[in-house]
């Protein structure tokens, strides 16, 4: 059934959920309303650190119009959860950790109601101190964060969750014995996934004690998974239904789980519809964020610049709870060396906690930081040996056959020389890293270029199993419906699964309806995370897809009277001997006729590989994604302010499934990417976050945005569907350094701590608004005074 | 969020009577662009209605009255960077304007809004002060004139006659050989709330000495006043790199005595200084061995505006 050409994918199409959000059809959590349901406030922690001594709700349950109130009493063993570390919790038990943890959900008839409520509940917290940063977070009398053994609890630093590593071979001899070494450490912050649509669930009861959740999850299975858990439940009385999300870019996990079990306990109590919607500083204050991170980078390199080794130590602060930044750590740990070929490479990556807020997944997990970091150091030993930064690349970056920083051998094609080659000749690079130093050195506004490039592994890889299942049918009005249990919370995924079905089928994409994924119609297939829809899931399209085309073959060879092979097709046509078309309904109606059952399912996998998490060694991935970025900027050299005056990007993502939707991800990576680099900071003092709505929260505005000129190699990854890798995450990994490239190169400061705001630029520092907590605590509803939340100090 | 009433007001006799009913608390809302968001934060304290005027036909246009240029207070931002008037006689002002940058706000933000709500990093302030405005208030007892610079106060605060609705500015068109400038200082493009903001006019003799320059700087002082001690620094002088400088240097020494030391001081200084630096090279040119190429970031230059 293999096919060379396509008819749909690969060509120009149109997204297929693109109609109904444009037109406001479109229904996300938070729009649906049913009869009876009911609203919810929380009582929230207006403290970064405290243990919790007393909490009492029964005044609560007095106000009227209040129907329930819950704690961490509610659930099963206090509704512990988080994978792979168990350290979290649905509401606060014993302890809160961070502003805006929860410690109780009121549910009543109405807002008023339920803020009343709240407002009756009485807390006493018993403050503790509180860990600001990871340096405090490492002291010897550090107040201990977790209530689980950490791995650094050994090491007598219990505030290490654990250390991820690499062990390719032994650095530091090769370094010391290096001429041209480089030690430098970086830095980058939290970013806000500033998501377009708030957190919203919404849960209703069964009479039978089941509940269905509608959330704005990730990953619906998780959901359903850590649901049940809390609630006591079998995962077949949980039903969770992905309702259209607005966004999410890995922000979408832990904290609406919590919202996800907190409402269906709530709805299951009252036996009640319970809705749950966040406002902007609601979702900003409580939800997680990218980890901050510091990095610290040796490099070796001989005098022509051909690198020999790297010894990379990283510190992520995953703040109160360690969520996915154990993986992230992992994640960064198997880039943080770059896309190049060394001789030996260690890395270590730290995961912390403090009493900042919590940090888990956001685009690129983790490689968003190691290349944020390792490719201004690349820059930093090209100067030292005089060579153009794009030279300095060329001579090192892997290719195939190579052994990439952690020891494992590329197997597959490899774009990457191809993407820099492309970025040089279209931005006009060599003229302008040429001409641009010899600007006025007094000049108020000075240009400057940059580059970086990097490697982004595919997949899980050494995180599980990466599967996924698709179903398909032909419905009775000859349509096709496909479920798969990988989302699209805005990706493009849904429309890549159906064009991958109607290529495969031979049924034009308008045929084909993709549900939203319920956990009772698709099948399990993990995590929807590590840019992986489209290979993994697709995948699973296409095998699906196959079953159901080959069953069709045969229907139209028995309505042919001829062999399977000899039915040609083109399109939804189906070409007999006699060269006569029958469409795609005849030869459906038929195969019905024959009693075929046109439904079926595809499962695919992708190989399994081996990393050893305590030897540091092994193959992480099965395969990865390139791509180099050029950034062009001005710099107002008396304000410090920075300007992206344009960009130029190439990608080797594979075969290119859906170029609209492919681009699409590009341009937002990038924009996201240009946000790290420039603006973007969630700036976190004493514990309380400062910026908690988009007025001080800064992102780019399409008036940020300069012109980016983008194209796609495509060198061929035999394990994609039809050769296809990923763009989703990779497409924002190279804007900020290249950024902090371009500024060095425009004014000769080296700003080795991300946002290149104008304090940093012009400074060589950030200042800090010392703020304590005012914004937040209002926002959390301690404005008026009426919270009866008594704080004392530890005796 | 607080509830409260709303009336729409036809005339402004009718306004200035409906905001000052005995009993009744009563808020004037024209574009609802600063008030909205604060009644949604809970800090615009309590009322019992707001008095909608943005329909009031007289609050509205620009217009020349004899040799005065005026503009009516619910003028929307919009209207004024479309407006040929402000473009041929006070274009900084249309630059103000503009560098708010989206038009969602710029459809609705009103001039007399703008100044009235006296946020300390408002941007037509500064120009209006720079341009010795005053304000037309209507009050019970009649109308009142004011100059823009005494009606702010500090941030957040204005000296408006209790019940006084402002009406309408007034201002002297600038001078045909009077050159002028809006400078920004933003986080970003658009949608960003002004760190610093400038606005300047210069005019040189035919021998080049400086005849008058004109400098008011926003959102780093309690409030915005013309800054004397630059203008008299300048005065009859010729322009120069080091003139300039010393000006920077002058506002920046100011600043700091007026607001004292704070936690963003250390940058603000630096960056007050060089946009002092900037604003004056655009008004007062200097000499062509002097110039170096300025190009405007953070706000588009005025040429690249039109």
């Amino acid at each position: 059934m293999l096919r060379h050409t396509t008819n749909w994918v690969t060509k120009p199409a149109n997204r297929v959920d693109g109609p109904d959000k444009a037109n406001g059809a479109a229904k996300y959590a938070g729009d649906y309303r049913v009869p009876g349901q009911l609203v919810t406030r929380a009582l929230r922690s207006p403290i970064p650190h405290a243990r919790i001594t007393r909490l009492d709700t029964s005044a609560a349950l007095k106000v009227p119009g209040v129907l329930a109130v819950i704690t961490s009493d509610d659930f099963v063993d206090h509704g512990r959860f988080g994978f792979p570390v168990a350290d979290n919790f649905i509401l606060a038990y014993q302890k809160v950790r961070y502003v805006g943890e929860g410690v109780a959900i009121v549910a009543a008839v109405d807002a008023d109601a339920a803020e009343a409520g709240v407002n009756a509940i009485e807390l006493d917290l018993e403050q503790l101190p509180v860990i600001e940063d990871m340096e405090q977070a490492l002291r010897p009398d550090a107040p201990v964060i977790p209530d689980v053994v950490t791995e650094g609890s050994k090491k007598g630093q219990p505030n290490v969750c654990l250390t991820q590593i690499v062990r390719n071979g032994d650095p530091e001899p090769i370094i010391a014995a290096s001429p041209v070494q480089l030690d430098q450490t970086y830095a980058t912050p939290f970013q806000e996934h500033a998501y377009l649509e708030p957190e919203a669930v919404l849960s209703i009861p069964n009479p039978d004690g089941s509940v269905i959740i509608y959330a704005c999850d990730q990953s619906p299975f998780n959901n359903r998974g850590i649901a049940a858990a809390v609630l006591g439940l079998p995962e077949d009385k949980v039903r969770v239904i992905q309702a259209i999300v607005g966004g999410s870019f890995g922000g979408k996990d832990e904290g609406v789980y919590q919202m996800s079990a907190q409402t269906a306990k709530l709805a299951l109590l009252t036996n009640r519809p319970v809705g749950m919607v966040f406002s902007r500083e609601e979702s900003i204050i409580v939800s997680y964020k990218r980890d901050a991170s510091k990095i610290r980078v040796r490099l070796g390199a001989d005098k022509d610049g051909k690198l020999q080794a790297a010894k990379v130590e990283a510190w992520l602060d995953g703040g109160a709870y360690s969520a996915e930044t154990v993986l992230t750590a992992w994640r960064a740990a198997m880039h943080l060396a770059g896309a190049y070929t060394y001789q030996a490479v260690t890395g270590d990556v730290h995961v912390l906690y403090t009493n900042n807020n919590y940090s888990s997944a956001f685009r690129g997990f983790g490689n968003t930081e190691a290349v944020a970091c390792i490719e201004q150091a690349i820059d930093e030993v090209a100067e030292q040996v005089a060579l153009d930064p794009i030279d300095m690349r060329l001579k090192n970056i892997i290719g195939k056959g190579d052994r990439t920083m952690t020891g494992a051998t590329l197997n597959q094609e490899v774009g990457l020389r191809a993407c820099l080659e492309w970025v040089r000749q279209k931005s006009d690079w060599d003229r302008k890293r040429r001409e641009f130093p010899a600007q006025n050195k007094n000049a108020r506004y000075r240009k400057g270029i940059g580059v970086a490039c990097y490697f982004h592994g595919m997949g899980l890889g050494g995180e599980g199993v990466d599967f996924a299942n698709a179903t398909i049918a032909i419905e009775r009005d000859n349509s096709v419906t496909l479920t798969n249990g990988l989302t699209d919370y805005g990706t493009g995924a849904r429309t890549v699964f159906t064009l991958i079905a109607a290529d495969v089928l031979g049924a034009r994409p308008e045929r084909i309806k993709v549900l939203l994924t319920d956990t009772e119609t698709a099948i399990n297939s993990g995590p929807t995370v590590a840019s992986r829809a489209s290979v993994v899931g697709g995948n699973a399209t296409r095998v699906a897809a196959e079953k159901i085309a080959q069953l069709l073959t045969f229907a139209a060879a028995n309505l042919f009277k001829c062999a399977p092979a000899q039915v040609l097709r083109d399109k939804e046509a189906f070409i007999g001997p006699d060269e006569e078309p029958v469409d795609f309904d005849t030869v459906v109606n038929h195969a019905r006729q024959l009693g075929y059952v046109l439904s079926a399912h595809g499962r695919w996998q992708l190989p399994v590989i081996h990393w050893d998490f305590e030897k540091g060694t092994g193959t992480p991935y099965v395969g990865y994604t390139f791509g180099a970025q050029i950034v062009e900027v001005t710099v107002h050299t008396g304000t410090g302010r920075v300007q992206a005056d344009r960009i130029w990007a190439a990608h080797d993502i594979g075969k290119v499934l859906f170029p609209e939707g492919a681009y699409g991800q590009l341009y937002g990576g990038i924009t996201q990417g240009l946000g790290y680099g420039l603006m973007e900071e969630v700036e976190i003092n004493h514990g309380y976050i400062h910026n908690v709505n988009f007025d001080d929260y800064i992102i780019p505005t399409a008036m940020d945005v300069p012109p980016i000129e983008a194209t796609f190699v495509e060198a061929p990854f035999h394990l994609g569907p039809y050769g296809a890798k990923n763009v989703a995450e990779p497409s924002m990994l190279g804007v900020a350094p290249a950024l902090a490239n371009a500024v060095y190169h425009a004014t000769g400061k080296r700003i080795r701590e991300l946002p290149l705001t104008p304090e940093r630029v012009l400074l060589g520092h950030a200042l800090h608004n010392d703020d304590h907590g005012d914004n937040s605590r209002l926002w959390l509803g301690y404005a008026d005074g009426l919270r009866k939340v008594r704080i004392t100090q530890a005796a | 969020m607080n509830s409260f009433g709303y009336v729409r007001a036809g005339s402004i006799d009718e306004a200035v009577a409906l905001l000052n009913t005995p009993g009744v608390n009563s808020r004037a809302l024209a574009g609802g662009t600063d008030l909205m968001v604060a009644v949604r934060a809970g800090e615009a304290g309590s009322f019992d209605r707001v008095v909608d005027i943005s329909t009031i036909p007289d609050l509205r246009g620009i217009a020349m009255v004899g040799s005065r240029a005026r503009i009516g207070a619910a003028t929307t931002f919009s209207e004024i960077m479309r407006s040929g008037l402000i473009q041929q006689h006070a274009r900084f002002l249309a630059d103000a304007a503009h560098s708010v940058r989206t038009m969602q706000i710029t459809n609705m933000a009103t001039l007399g809004g703008n100044v009235a709500n006296a946020a300390a990093a408002a941007d037509t302030p500064p120009v209006l002060v720079c341009l010795d405005a005053e304000a037309i208030i209507a009050t019970p007892a009649g109308q009142q004139r004011m100059p823009v610079a005494s009606l702010l106060r500090g941030h957040l605060k204005n000296t408006l006659p209790a019940g006084g609705l402002i009406v309408a500015f007034e201002f002297d068109p600038l001078s045909v050989d009077t050159r002028n400038t809006f400078l920004k200082l933003g986080r970003r493009n658009a949608l960003t709330i002004s760190r610093i903001n400038m606005a300047a006019t210069g005019r040189l003799q035919a021998d080049g000495h400086i005849a008058e320059a004109r400098l008011v700087a926003g959102a780093c002082f309690s409030r915005p006043r013309r800054a004397r001690e630059v203008e008299a620094l300048l005065q009859g002088r010729l322009p120069s790199a080091a003139l300039f400088a010393e000006a920077g240097q002058l506002l920046m020494r100011l600043m700091v005595q007026e607001v004292g030391q704070r936690w963003s001081t250390e940058y603000k200084a630096l960056a007050l200084a060089a946009m002092v630096e900037e604003a004056l090279e655009t008004v007062l040119p200097l000499p062509a061995n002097e110039t170096e190429t300025v190009r405007s970031i953070g706000v588009k230059s005025v040429e690249s505006m039109r």
